[in-house]
């Protein structure tokens, strides 16, 4: 050790050696976690990356072969990949509308705090606790004619009940539905925690303002949603198809493959054809388009990740 | 027991800004140190750089004849009492007394023996099974201490400790503290915004200013000789009052004033050509009475035994306000005139606010 | 305080009411299906009122397929907290005391790796695991739910420990106490709570998981939400006891769900949002 000399000027390498020091009796603790997620994700990442570049197919008698970008050229002339691709976005996003109009609304009806609707405080998170195969087959059962009854009832006020899970059209539809019973509770919630957080004397200005009820709505709340709006649209953009269970159990991906969404695809290529060289491409490909849609926004989103706590 | 050494101490923050700069200071053995100064100042940064929980970037730091700079916190042989107390919410009085017993396989006999001790020390035998949610303010802050003491340490390090009692509180425990530490001898760093428990604390009191060490010396000095015009006026209640002053022949002109100096001062100021200086005046060494500068009373608070004069100077005078401290009995009311004078101890400065020197 | 024309007041009763149905109604039929005769489940126009029978929760609890599923869940559930919670644990407390670009990166990452859709990780475990004799054991399942409750936790955790003062580990490190000694002595304590629920609802994602399981079991390890979907294909018309295993699972998540619900935003969004 030795003898430090008059303050230093700023030195980079000494601050650098600073935050060092300050963190080193920590990292050690940091370290296995991180080891676990490296290992866990990234490298089966890179993994699949390699394995889009094989043939590699376990209902082949031929071995694994490299074959290069070909498996991703293959997707350009795969019309059920195109499909899935338009389907997915089908599933993604009309549920996602719905999901941000309700989730809006509901968070609107406990900001307000009327009374008599304590109880749904209660129960509107009920869904979030749900398993998603549960969920799925709950759907299914109300939308199986007479098991669910959906059909009689709608019958009794003189609507002729559609075909809701053997008719393409219908079959998107009951999926979205059930979409938008599963996850709405989470709109909800982040909209709700941000309403609190907003200064009441802002409503108070805008009230000795003169504005009305809609328009403090319209002025003040929603605009200081937008930051919210943004991030709940990521998260369910980037986890849309966690929708996987409820397509598997009321659809299978029908009728005709009219509900097929890509991730569903990738599954059926991979582990029933056992194609899982192609299965890797599909897949890849479309977290790249993820990726590529929510890139800028996501960086506009996380910016302040980390920062607080 | 010890003394504290700090070399050209320095701290600059990852940022860039620097919280301390070239600090020279040495602390004796069992005395009882008061760092002070404006919130941001630094005075905190030193401590916790003494105590090993900021890293030094600069200089050096010696406890007794040890070099501290890079020695862990446990090693140093101090304790410190932190203003939130930091006290550990899911343990007993005891518990957070003896945790830094158990920590260093102090035996179990032992150990309660040296916290019935601290806690007898501190009247706080009563509370020892209780939890910190179950005390008082006052109380806390003696388990606080009672967690620096039960060690033994060689220093301690005090981080406002008193700030988060209320007044009449802090008023006791402040001279409780001095009590025991004189008995106790060990060498004491105190941290404090507050002037005067500074002055009333310190063997010597160090006052800080942006970083930089200003003056260190014992309350007395500090008052009657401050170093610079900051220190003249972070120290005192009510603060100086600095004149704008301008040196003639016949000595200084300040408020339609003149001040005479003597021969050695006079010699100072010419020697070093200064036209223009700050007079600074305490409140006490404003003497009112029929002769002197004429200015009006625009307040006047009752203190009891003293009370605050506040006066507008004459409008040529740039709407300055002069206090004043009279005694208690005065019969001064608001937009009386009256007249004043300055005597007979008078602070001179430079512009930029060093000391010149004083009369008397 | 707030003045709200009526009709709007009305309008917003009238939406709050609709939706409780919208939750409910579905969820209620479920439940009545479940205790419903074969007969009653498909009488025509359904019956409303009808004599209740736990038959098909006596055919669910003596398939002992659906028992073993019982295990396997409750194995692979709990193994997969506790492991986690050994991993997560420990960074959370790291976190709490880093600075500077490792932990903004560390956070953002793992967040990063939760989002990523679990069907791009399945394919290399399925080749891997094929290889590794890894497929259809307990260990292989809990490994892969490393994959989302690491970070959940963390990420649960990391907000809650932000509220411990950041005195109380300077004190233990001026009292002697090592990083590893105040983690235990002195933060775990206080984290008791915080660790509790971020546990509960690491427990409640695994036991919910669907698609590792699917294709990582075959008939050792098969899991609860995997039995209930083979219960459809090789039982295809018996809906009561789907009905019925379906409650069981349910039931469970949404009780612990209630208990940690306040915590839940941190943990899903990694605190994107400000809570």
């Amino acid at each position: 050790m030795t003898d430090a000399t008059a303050a230093a000027p700023l030195d980079r390498a000494l601050l650098r050696r600073t935050r060092g020091r300050q963190n080193r009796g920590y990292r050690r603790f940091l370290l296995p976690a991180i080891v676990t997620i490296v290992v866990l994700t990234i490298v089966p990442l890179i993994f699949t990356l390699g394995l889009s570049l094989t043939s590699l197919s376990y209902s082949s008698i031929r071995g694994p072969r490299f074959i290069g970008l070909e498996n991703y050229a293959d997707l350009f002339g795969d019309a059920r990949f195109i499909a899935s691709l338009w389907q997915s976005a089908v599933l993604i996003f009309v549920p996602l509308i719905f999901q941000l109009v309700f989730g809006f609304m509901l968070a609107l009806v406990m900001n307000e705090r009327l009374p008599g609707l304590g109880w749904l405080r209660v129960i509107f998170i009920i869904p979030m606790f749900f398993p998603p195969i549960v969920m799925g087959l709950l759907w299914k059962v109300l939308f199986t004619p007479q098991l669910g009854g959906i059909n009689h009832y709608l019958g009794l006020i003189g609507i002729s009940g559609p075909a809701w899970l053997s008719d393409p059209t219908m079959a998107l539809i009951s999926i979205s539905v059930a979409a938008v019973w599963g996850w709405t509770p989470f709109v909800t919630i982040m909209f709700y925690t941000a309403m609190q957080t907003f200064p009441s004397d802002l409503y108070e200005a805008s009230r000795i303002d003169g504005a009305t009820w809609v328009q403090r709505i319209r002025f003040v709340t929603l605009p200081l949603l937008r930051q919210t709006a943004l991030v709940v649209i990521v998260f369910r953009i980037m986890e849309g198809l966690a929708i996987f269970p409820i397509i598997y159990v009321m659809t299978s991906g029908g009728p005709a493959g009219s509900t097929e969404t890509t991730n569903y695809y990738a599954y059926i290529t991979g582990f029933e054809f056992l194609k899982v060289g192609y299965a890797s491409s599909i897949i890849l490909t479309f977290l790249a388009i993820l990726v590529a849609i929510l890139a800028p926004s996501t960086r506009l989103v996380l910016k302040n990740v980390g920062e607080r706590g | 027991m010890a003394e504290i050494r700090l070399t050209k101490l320095s701290k600059t923050y990852p940022n860039g800004q620097a919280a301390v700069k070239d600090l020279d200071l040495s602390i004796k053995d069992g005395e009882f140190l008061v760092l002070v100064g404006p919130s941001g100042c630094g005075k905190s940064t030193v401590l916790r750089m003494i105590a090993g929980l900021e890293e030094i970037t600069g200089g050096t730091l010696h406890i007794g004849d040890r070099l501290v700079n890079e020695v862990e916190p446990k090693e140093r042989d101090i304790a410190m009492v932190f203003q939130s107390y930091a006290l550990y919410p899911h343990m007993t009085v005891a518990e957070n007394i003896g945790f830094p017993l158990r920590l260093s396989r102090v035996a179990k006999a032992e150990k309660d023996r040296r916290v019935r001790e601290a806690a007898a020390i501190l009247e706080l035998t009563d509370y020892l099974d209780r939890r910190p949610a179950q005390l008082s303010g006052g109380q806390r802050q003696r388990v606080a201490m009672g967690r620096a003491i039960v060690r033994q340490p060689s220093v301690y390090l005090l981080d406002e400790p008193l700030s988060n009692l209320d007044a009449k509180l802090r008023d006791k425990t402040r001279t409780e503290m001095v009590d025991l530490q004189a008995r106790l001898g060990v060498t004491t760093v105190y941290v404090t915004h507050d002037q005067v428990e500074a002055m009333t604390m310190g063997d010597r009191v160090a006052v800080m200013k942006d970083g930089v060490l200003q003056q260190c010396a014992t309350p007395r000095e500090l008052y009657a000789s401050p170093a610079n015009a900051f220190v003249a006026g972070f120290i005192g209640t009510p603060a100086m009052n600095f004149l704008p002053a301008d040196v003639t022949a016949q000595g200084l002109t300040a408020a339609g004033l003149t001040v005479a100096l003597p021969g050695e001062l006079r010699a100072v100021l010419d020697r070093q050509s200064h036209s223009q200086v700050q007079l600074g005046v305490r409140p006490e060494d404003v003497k009112l009475g029929e002769s002197g500068s004429p200015a009006r009373v625009i307040g006047v608070e009752e203190l009891g035994p003293e009370a605050i004069v506040r006066l507008a100077l004459p409008d040529a005078h740039a709407r300055r306000q002069l206090i004043v401290r009279v005694p208690g009995d005065t019969l001064l009311t608001r937009d009386e005139t009256v007249h004043f004078n300055f005597g007979p101890k008078v602070h001179v400065f430079t512009e930029d606010g060093q000391r010149i020197a004083a009369t008397n | 305080m707030r003045v709200r024309p009526r009709r709007i007041t009305a309008g917003l009763y009238t939406f709050a009411i609709v939706w409780g149905l919208f939750i409910l109604v579905p969820f209620a039929w479920l439940a009545s299906l479940s205790i419903k005769s074969r007969l009653d489940a498909f009488a025509d126009p359904p019956k409303l009122f009808f004599t209740p029978t736990f038959a098909a929760y006596g055919e669910v609890f003596g398939d002992p397929a659906f028992l073993r599923a019982i295990g396997n869940s409750l194995i692979v559930s709990t193994g997969a907290v506790a492991l986690s919670l050994l991993i997560a644990v420990p960074a959370a407390y790291a976190l709490r005391h880093i600075v500077g670009p490792l932990r903004h990166h560390t956070l953002l990452g793992i967040l990063l790796i939760r989002m990523v859709p679990g069907m791009v990780y399945l394919l290399p475990y399925f080749v891997f695991y094929n290889k590794a004799h890894l497929m259809d054991t307990h260990i292989g399942l809990i490994i892969v739910h490393l994959i989302f409750n690491v970070p959940l936790i963390i990420w649960m955790l990391t907000p809650i420990w932000a509220a411990i003062p950041h005195d109380l580990s300077e004190a233990a490190r001026i009292d002697g106490a090592t990083p590893f000694q105040t983690l235990v002595m002195v933060d775990l304590p206080l984290m008791k709570g915080g660790i509790l629920a971020a546990s509960i609802l690491a427990f409640i994602f695994s036991w919910n998981e669907f698609l590792f399981a699917l294709i990582l079991s075959r008939r050792e390890v098969v899991t609860l939400p995997v039995a209930i979907v083979n219960f459809l294909a090789f039982e295809g018309t018996e809906w009561g006891k789907i009905a019925a295993a379906s409650m069981f699972i349910v039931t469970p998540a949404i009780v612990f769900g209630f208990l940690v619900r306040r915590y839940m935003i941190s943990g899903l969004t990694g605190g994107a949002v400000k809570g």
